[in-house]
């Protein structure tokens, strides 16, 4: 934590859009992270509008052009049963980046909340909530999700929500942190003394504070939550069929690789690439909104 | 240069500056050790120092690659039949069949049938030896049966030696001779004394509790190989019984591999750490095809793959929709991409080169209007999401599918399923379970609308497991279909059985109350330098594949 | 110290009792029956009063907390119970796997350390160079792809179409002339497989840590004072970059023993991480009760040797009592 740890030397919260700006400068300057940025914003543009443009079937059969090589009629080449591969890989990417953005999303909200009210708290409540932390973060958690899968018929909801479940203890530190930082401090103390309320300090003066740690967990905690689904789905655990996703790609592939290899390259390289754009978003935007590590490099 | 010297200066001050590193050192070291000593050990390379098949007095190893088989104590025959493959190169039953399907005898040299067909008189081999040494007598064969009928031991093999549920009477006329009784008249009684129904040695195992025995992992049988080695999911090591009663093998060491993974299964073929794998799946036998000096060999196997449909969901009680289901499909042209050079299946009993294949059965030519209008007649309206109606209730159902399994074309069948059913306005999703999951599903709860998955019978099938209303899962056994079943398996007489099964082939295809799509083909992909493979034969009549005549196997890399 | 150590012991008793009671809930209500799969042949079933008797034997036909607290009061004795699989006690087929899990854990995890901390120190002392920004790409790139991807890669070049390594298991069948050399080949690729990634999280530790010192007022001041910088390296910023890194070696404890099923699974090694997996599709609760406890006990440990290393390497924390000298 003390690696992640954010400059608290805010005394008086500063007019926003210097730092932004400044921030922002920063960031462009980390060109992994500005081309990263821009990946993702292709695919994600793509995942979206995908269904509309209608052109690309991903489950339409076709047993007359099985494992057909990447050519013009088809840019990645056909599955197994003649499935278009290009429009299965963006299938599959709408998949994993919804799994990853959910369980993003859950893992930052019940982090926040958890941290927020564990670091205001503090006493038992505090304790009680940080033993829950230690107590998610010492359960095995891909072997827990795979039986959870299990109980629940697998499917890829559950899937998301559970990753989500799984990996808010980072995010819920880093809040804690922060608002046992904070809260001695004298605008909080004085926010208190005019009456205002616990949850209006957090969210007016402690979560902008604390924002950029969050966004930057948040990053990281998509390209985990890809990561941990393709290896459910490789597993069997994940999407069901005739739904792709990448992992699941790479399940089929695995027994045809041999005389097919793109069938394994296309997922597996798309999975490469999206996570480590957003390993470079989240390492520029740590670098950009963390001013120590910034500074130095001035 | 510098970069270099940089390097080395703060790598220095970094161990200097450690307090901590003595102790992370000490533990990395612990563990080092704890890795190195205890790992499993390693074969003895003492005895081979070379290569292992190079001049005639190094002993010759065949490695076979096993592919998705669990391999795993218990290796106790009377406990698992299929998991412990090793069972048929360390055991021996009574009977085996032929490659004519003909039983001849294993451990039993002859026997004499009574002519009411029931009392069996066997009159067992005087030359056999257990891999301790100690003779084989009759006394074996009576612990064996009644070890198997004992309902406590939980014996895998105690179908066997029941007929229509009652015992088989199994008396010792003398040390090489045994009389069995049957309660009545049975077909499969020489195949239950064939199949995995493995005599096991009474002076180890009388007494001992079966389910804990130290014999589960220290395996002694009368077969061509003695278990010398068992390292659970990973191999069995065996080594060649010289005094094998059929002939010493050739081979002096045979381990079976576990390979979890068909993938690497193939590249351990192709590197040459296995000799013979099995391969499941078109596009991995075109792999295997392609590799030099490898021999792929296909046999017939009683498995039929087919989609059975729970009577009570959905609509499936409609005869009508179900016909239309089957003229959906164009069940050649999906087989043949699919699962490539095997045959399509139409009659439930197969192969087709099993003696109770009927081939007379109605079948399903695709015809997409026949299927649409057999569902108009029976009532079905187009919904607003193209999706037909009935009552006001949707066509949708889910198909169970295995997963994982190494077998993938269950799979590739349900999503090709899919688009044909879509076509005729019909909603089926896809749900992969586990295996577990998926039988709790299937055998406890009944709780499914449709399953795509194997259906087992063997060259002297007996249907009973999945249609006789006493065991069946799907709802359609009938009073009907029970008397086919009862006649066929009580008569001895093949042409009766024929006739039985015949019709019951009949009923199941005209009623569509299971859509068969093809017969299994087993294929095993062996080095070309081992030689004395026995023919592919009519059947996987002895669930061994080509492998029914280890003895004889050698290998041959020339010079 | 002592204290500190003691502390954290008696905290996570109720914190392994309650991963216990969890983790015995939910794999008791997963579908599948263990006793029957055991029992089945093939595709057929054994008749039900079978599967009953047997589970009567095995005392599993109790309530879910009944059944848990007989658990309990076993493993607290220190016994496992028996695979509901093999029928073997778990002890033993634990130990069966357990070493070859050390043995690919343990290697990687030495070679991804030292290269990573060597690496990650390279890379801090120049950032934002060429040498830094490749380091850095490579870094991104083993921390972003998956490691069963990656073996299935390996495993398609360097053993289908090279044949130059063995595709799975830990040694050679057919006995090979040099035992250490076989064992080593076998190695090569699951542990290129795992150390490739967990290089790049020491890299990635080890560089932001010493970036962040080097960043410190007091660096900064030992280099105003005129030390050379490879003395303000050595003896400031390096001690106090340990800190986080000690904290990772911690954190990586758990990781050892079951964080390498897929890597496992792909090359059929055959440890823990895969058991566990078989035993999770097989329902052997028994011995996914033990791998979970182990887990969770090195997890726990892992955090206590974290919190140690931690408070020897850096002379501030001072935990109360003692303190670090």
């Amino acid at each position: 934590m003390s690696v992640d740890a954010v400059d608290t030397a805010a005394d008086s919260p500063a007019p926003l859009d210097r730092p932004l700006r400044r921030a922002l400068r920063r960031y462009a300057r980390n060109r992994g992270a500005v081309v990263g940025a821009a990946i993702l914003f292709i695919l994600s543009v793509i995942s979206v509008l995908v269904p509309w443009l209608a052109v690309l079937d991903p489950e339409a059969v076709d047993l007359s052009h099985q494992l057909q090589p990447p050519g013009r009629d088809h840019w990645f080449g056909t599955d197994h049963l003649g499935r278009d591969y290009l429009a299965r890989t963006i299938y599959g990417g709408r998949i994993s980046l919804a799994v990853g953005f959910v369980a993003m999303l859950l893992s930052i909200v019940i982090g926040t909340l958890v941290g927020a009210t564990s670091g205001f708290a503090g006493g038992r409540l505090d304790n009680l909530l940080m033993r829950v932390v230690d107590f998610i973060n010492s359960l095995p958690i891909f072997f827990i999700i795979m039986v959870a899968q299990m109980v629940l018929t697998p499917n890829i909801f559950n899937v998301m929500w559970l990753i989500g479940l799984t990996s808010w203890m980072a995010v819920a530190r880093i809040v804690r942190g922060e608002v046992l930082a904070q809260r001695e401090q004298d605008y909080v103390m004085a926010a208190k003394a005019i009456g205002s309320r616990s949850a209006y300090i957090v969210w007016r003066h402690i979560l902008p504070n604390v924002s950029g740690p969050i966004i930057v967990a948040a990053t990281l905690n998509i390209a985990q939550a890809i990561l941990i689904e393709s290896a459910l789905s490789f597993l069997g655990l994940g999407v069901q069929p005739p739904k792709a996703s990448w992992g699941n790609m790479l399940m089929g592939a695995q027994t045809r690789m041999f005389n097919a290899p793109w069938i394994a390259i296309f997922p597996g390289l798309m999975i490469c690439i999206t996570v480590i754009s957003f390993n470079f978003v989240g390492d520029g935007l740590r670098d950009a909104l963390d001013p120590k590590t910034g500074r130095k490099n001035l | 240069m510098l970069a270099g010297n940089m390097k080395r200066v703060t790598l220095h001050g970094w161990f200097r500056s450690a307090r901590a590193l003595p102790v992370l050192a000490l533990l990395l070291a612990a563990a080092l050790v704890m890795g190195a000593c205890g790992s499993p050990s390693a074969p003895d390379p003492g005895q081979s120092s070379g290569d292992g098949q190079g001049s005639s007095d190094e002993p010759t190893t065949f490695i076979r690659g096993t592919v998705g088989l669990a391999l795993s104590a218990p290796f106790n025959p009377l406990l698992r039949m299929g998991n412990p493959r090793a069972a048929l190169w360390s055991f021996n039953r009574l009977v085996a069949y032929n490659s004519r399907l003909e039983p001849v005898g294993e451990l039993a040299e002859s026997w004499d049938v009574s002519g009411d067909g029931l009392v069996y008189t066997f009159h067992l081999r005087k030359d056999v030896k257990w891999h301790d040494g100690a003779p084989f007598t009759a006394d074996d064969v009576i612990f064996t049966a009644e070890t198997a009928l004992n309902e406590e031991n939980n014996a895998a093999t105690r179908k066997y030696w029941l007929i229509g549920g009652e015992p088989v009477k199994v008396e010792k006329i003398d040390d090489y001779t045994v009389q069995m009784t049957l309660p009545k008249p049975s077909a499969l009684f020489l195949f239950n004394m064939s199949s995995w129904n493995m005599i096991v040695p009474k002076h180890l195992l009388e007494g001992v509790d079966l389910a804990t025995a130290d014999y589960n992992r220290h395996p002694i049988g009368t077969g061509p190989f003695k278990v010398v080695e068992l390292v659970d999911n990973q191999y069995i090591r065996m080594e060649a019984n010289p005094d094998y009663f059929l002939g010493a093998p050739k081979i002096d060491v045979w381990i079976d591999k576990q390979i979890p993974d068909q993938n690497a299964a193939i590249a351990a073929l192709a590197n040459g750490e296995v000799d013979m794998i099995g391969i499941g799946g078109k596009d991995a036998l075109e792999t295997v095809r392609q590799l030099p000096d490898v021999e792929v060999y296909g046999y017939d196997a009683g498995w039929i793959l087919g989609v059975t449909f729970k009577r009570d969901r959905s609509f499936f009680d409609d005869v009508r929709v179900r016909r239309a289901l089957a003229y959906a499909l164009d069940r050649e042209g999906m087989v043949q991409a699919i699962a490539g050079d095997v045959e399509v299946a139409w009659s439930l009993i197969g192969p087709p080169s099993s003696w109770a294949y009927n081939p007379d059965v109605p079948r399903y030519p695709q015809d997409i209007e026949k299927a649409k209008a057999l569902l108009a007649e029976a009532g079905f309206t187009p919904g607003s999401d193209g999706t037909l109606t009935r009552d006001g209730r949707r066509f949708e159902f889910t198909l169970l599918v295995q997963s994982p399994a190494t077998d993938s074309d269950p799979e590739a069948f349900a999503a090709v399923l899919q688009q044909a059913w879509k076509a005729i306005g019909v909603d089926m999703k896809i749900q992969r379970l586990d295996r577990a999951t998926l039988e709790s599903r299937l055998f406890v709860d009944r709780d499914f609308d449709a399953y795509i998955w194997w259906d087992g019978y063997n060259f002297e099938p007996d249907p009973s497991m999945f249609w006789h209303s006493a065991t069946n899962i799907n709802g359609f056994a009938s009073a009907e279909i029970d008397a086919l079943i009862e006649e066929a398996n009580a008569n001895a007489d093949q042409a009766v059985r024929k006739a039985a099964l015949d019709q019951l082939a009949v009923k199941v295809a005209d009623e569509v109350l299971f859509i068969p799509l093809y017969y299994y083909r087993g294929f095993s992909a062996v080095k070309a330098y081992v030689k004395g493979v026995p023919a592919p034969s009519a059947a996987d009549f002895n669930n061994s594949g080509i492998l029914y005549e280890v003895h004889k196997l050698y290998i041959d890399k020339g010079k | 110290m002592r204290t500190l150590i003691l502390r954290r012991i008696i905290v996570s008793i109720p914190l392994l009792l309650s991963v216990s009671l969890l983790s015995f809930y939910i794999l008791q209500s997963a579908p599948g029956d263990p006793v029957a799969m055991f029992l089945q042949q093939s595709f057929e079933r054994a008749p039900q009063h079978v599967v009953d008797a047997m589970r009567e034997r095995l005392g599993l036909n109790r309530p879910i907390i009944i059944q848990y607290l007989y658990w309990l009061r076993e493993m607290l004795r220190g016994n496992f119970g028996v695979s509901l699989k093999t029928l073997e006690p778990v002890s033993q087929v634990i130990m069966r796997t357990l070493p070859a899990s050390l043995l690919l854990m343990v290697v990687s995890f030495a070679i991804a350390s030292v290269c990573g901390i060597a690496l990650g120190v390279y890379s801090a002392l120049r950032p934002y160079r060429a040498g830094d920004q490749i380091l850095s790409f490579i870094a991104f790139f083993g921390y972003s792809i998956p490691n069963f991807w990656l073996g299935l890669i390996l495993i398609y070049v360097f053993s289908f179409k090279m044949g130059w390594l063995p595709s799975s298991g830990m040694v050679s069948l057919r006995g090979a002339p040099d035992v250490v050399m076989d064992r080593i080949a076998h190695l090569i690729m699951p542990v290129a497989t795992l150390a490739f990634h967990d290089m790049v999280v020491w890299l990635r530790y080890q560089r932001s840590a010493l970036l962040g010192v080097l960043g410190e007022d007091y660096i900064r001041t030992a280099k105003a004072k005129g030390l050379a910088q490879r003395i303000v390296v050595a003896k400031h910023a390096l001690r106090n970059a340990l800190i986080p890194v000690v904290t990772l070696l911690g954190l990586s404890v758990p990781r050892l023993l079951t964080g390498s099923y897929i890597v496992e699974y792909v090359f059929a090694w055959p440890g823990m991480g895969r058991l566990a997996v078989d035993a999770i599709y097989t329902r052997d609760y028994p011995v996914i009760m033990a791998i979970l406890m182990i887990s969770a006990v090195l997890v726990v440990l892992g955090n206590l040797l974290a919190d140690v290393g931690y408070a020897l390497v850096d002379p501030r924390i001072n935990y109360g009592t003692g303190g670090a000298r």
